[in-house]
């Protein structure tokens, strides 16, 4: 009896392997669910749609996107952490599963072991812009502002742990300056206009509007190289601080277990969508 | 796609699954070194 008990959970294991192996084989033949742990309108929910559209196409199966946000996307994450590896539920990862171990001690998930990454979605740099009225037109004018004040200079974000206050701080600690930062539910875009705030680190898809306002002068981009929508403006590595490079990305994850051929399968649908032209 | 993209302010890079996992792994590192270098505290 005691030499049957290995012998059948060794059995049932293979034959639990044959039948995932089976399915993902045939993979998908139902729609499949994608937790965007953001708000509806987000980075994370507006790059899942436009992407996600294209591979429900190659794949032939609806993508149904659902926003789910809460606990700066814990709630979202914690979802898909517990949920079949089958491949009918993913995840928008991006850069806040980073800022959600470095936020709270007691996640609901392990950020490493409970997801396996699919394909990277995109990467979205911020916009170093600062109040005109402060006069800085490079990141050297600020740099030299603060270290000739140390302590009189403000940046904004949009709260502790976004991507603008991670720039903020990159930034802060590659050219060793002594800057506060102030952070605000809007992202304080409205304070730097006003002058009241020096500088701030802006998303991208946000620095189109606000740079045709006339009130804020743009110094640079958070990435290594210049981006397409700004291609005068400098990066932060030709700006003299290659420390300072900080991009916010966005990508596709599974819950960790999903089938490899799973894996495969949406890595190859995801890259050929991203990568048409049109 | 890549224009649609682009007009969000998104950028596109090609991975493979390994690069990606790689990218991932490296980016949360990178980050909880950043807020033990800035003080960051948990917020709970």
């Amino acid at each position: 009896m005691s030499s049957f008990r290995p012998f059948a959970f060794a059995l049932g294991a293979v034959l639990l392997l044959a039948a995932l192996s089976a399915e993902a084989d045939d993979w998908p033949t139902r729609p499949i669910r994608v937790i965007s742990p953001f708000a509806a309108g987000s980075a994370s929910d507006t790059v899942s749609r436009v992407v996600l559209d294209r591979v429900s196409q190659l794949i032939g199966e609806p993508m149904a996107i659902e926003a789910k946000p809460g606990a700066g996307g814990i709630v979202g994450f914690a979802d898909v952490a517990k949920a079949d590896p089958d491949g009918y539920t993913l995840v928008t990862s991006s850069t806040s599963l980073g800022t959600g171990m470095v936020l709270h001690r007691n996640l609901p998930y392990d950020p490493v072991k409970d997801f396996v990454p699919i394909a990277m979605l995109g990467i979205q740099p911020n916009v170093l812009v600062a109040s005109k009225d402060s006069g800085f037109k490079t990141v050297a004018d600020l740099v030299a502002a603060a270290k000739a004040k140390p302590g009189a200079l403000t940046f904004a974000s949009a709260g502790i742990g976004s991507s603008s206050h991670m720039a903020g701080e990159r930034l802060r600690l590659a050219a060793n300056i002594d800057v506060r930062h102030v952070p605000f539910r809007d992202g304080g875009l409205t304070e730097v206009m006003a002058g009241r705030i020096d500088f701030y680190f802006i998303p991208l898809a946000a620095a189109a509007s606000a740079l045709g306002s006339g009130k804020l002068n743009v110094l640079a981009v958070s990435s290594a190289k210049r981006v397409a929508l700004l291609p005068d403006v400098p990066s932060i590595v030709e700006a003299g601080y290659p420390d300072a490079e900080f991009r916010f990305w966005l990508g596709l994850s599974a819950p960790a277990r999903t089938p490899a051929a799973i894996v495969n399968k949406l890595h190859d649908a995801t890259e050929k969508a991203v990568a048409i032209r049109a | 796609m890549k224009d649609k993209l682009a007009n969000l302010g998104v950028e596109t890079e090609s991975m493979s699954v390994e690069s990606f996992d790689k990218f991932v792994k490296d980016d949360l590192a990178s980050t909880v070194q950043l807020a033990k270098q800035a003080h960051i505290e948990p917020l709970d």
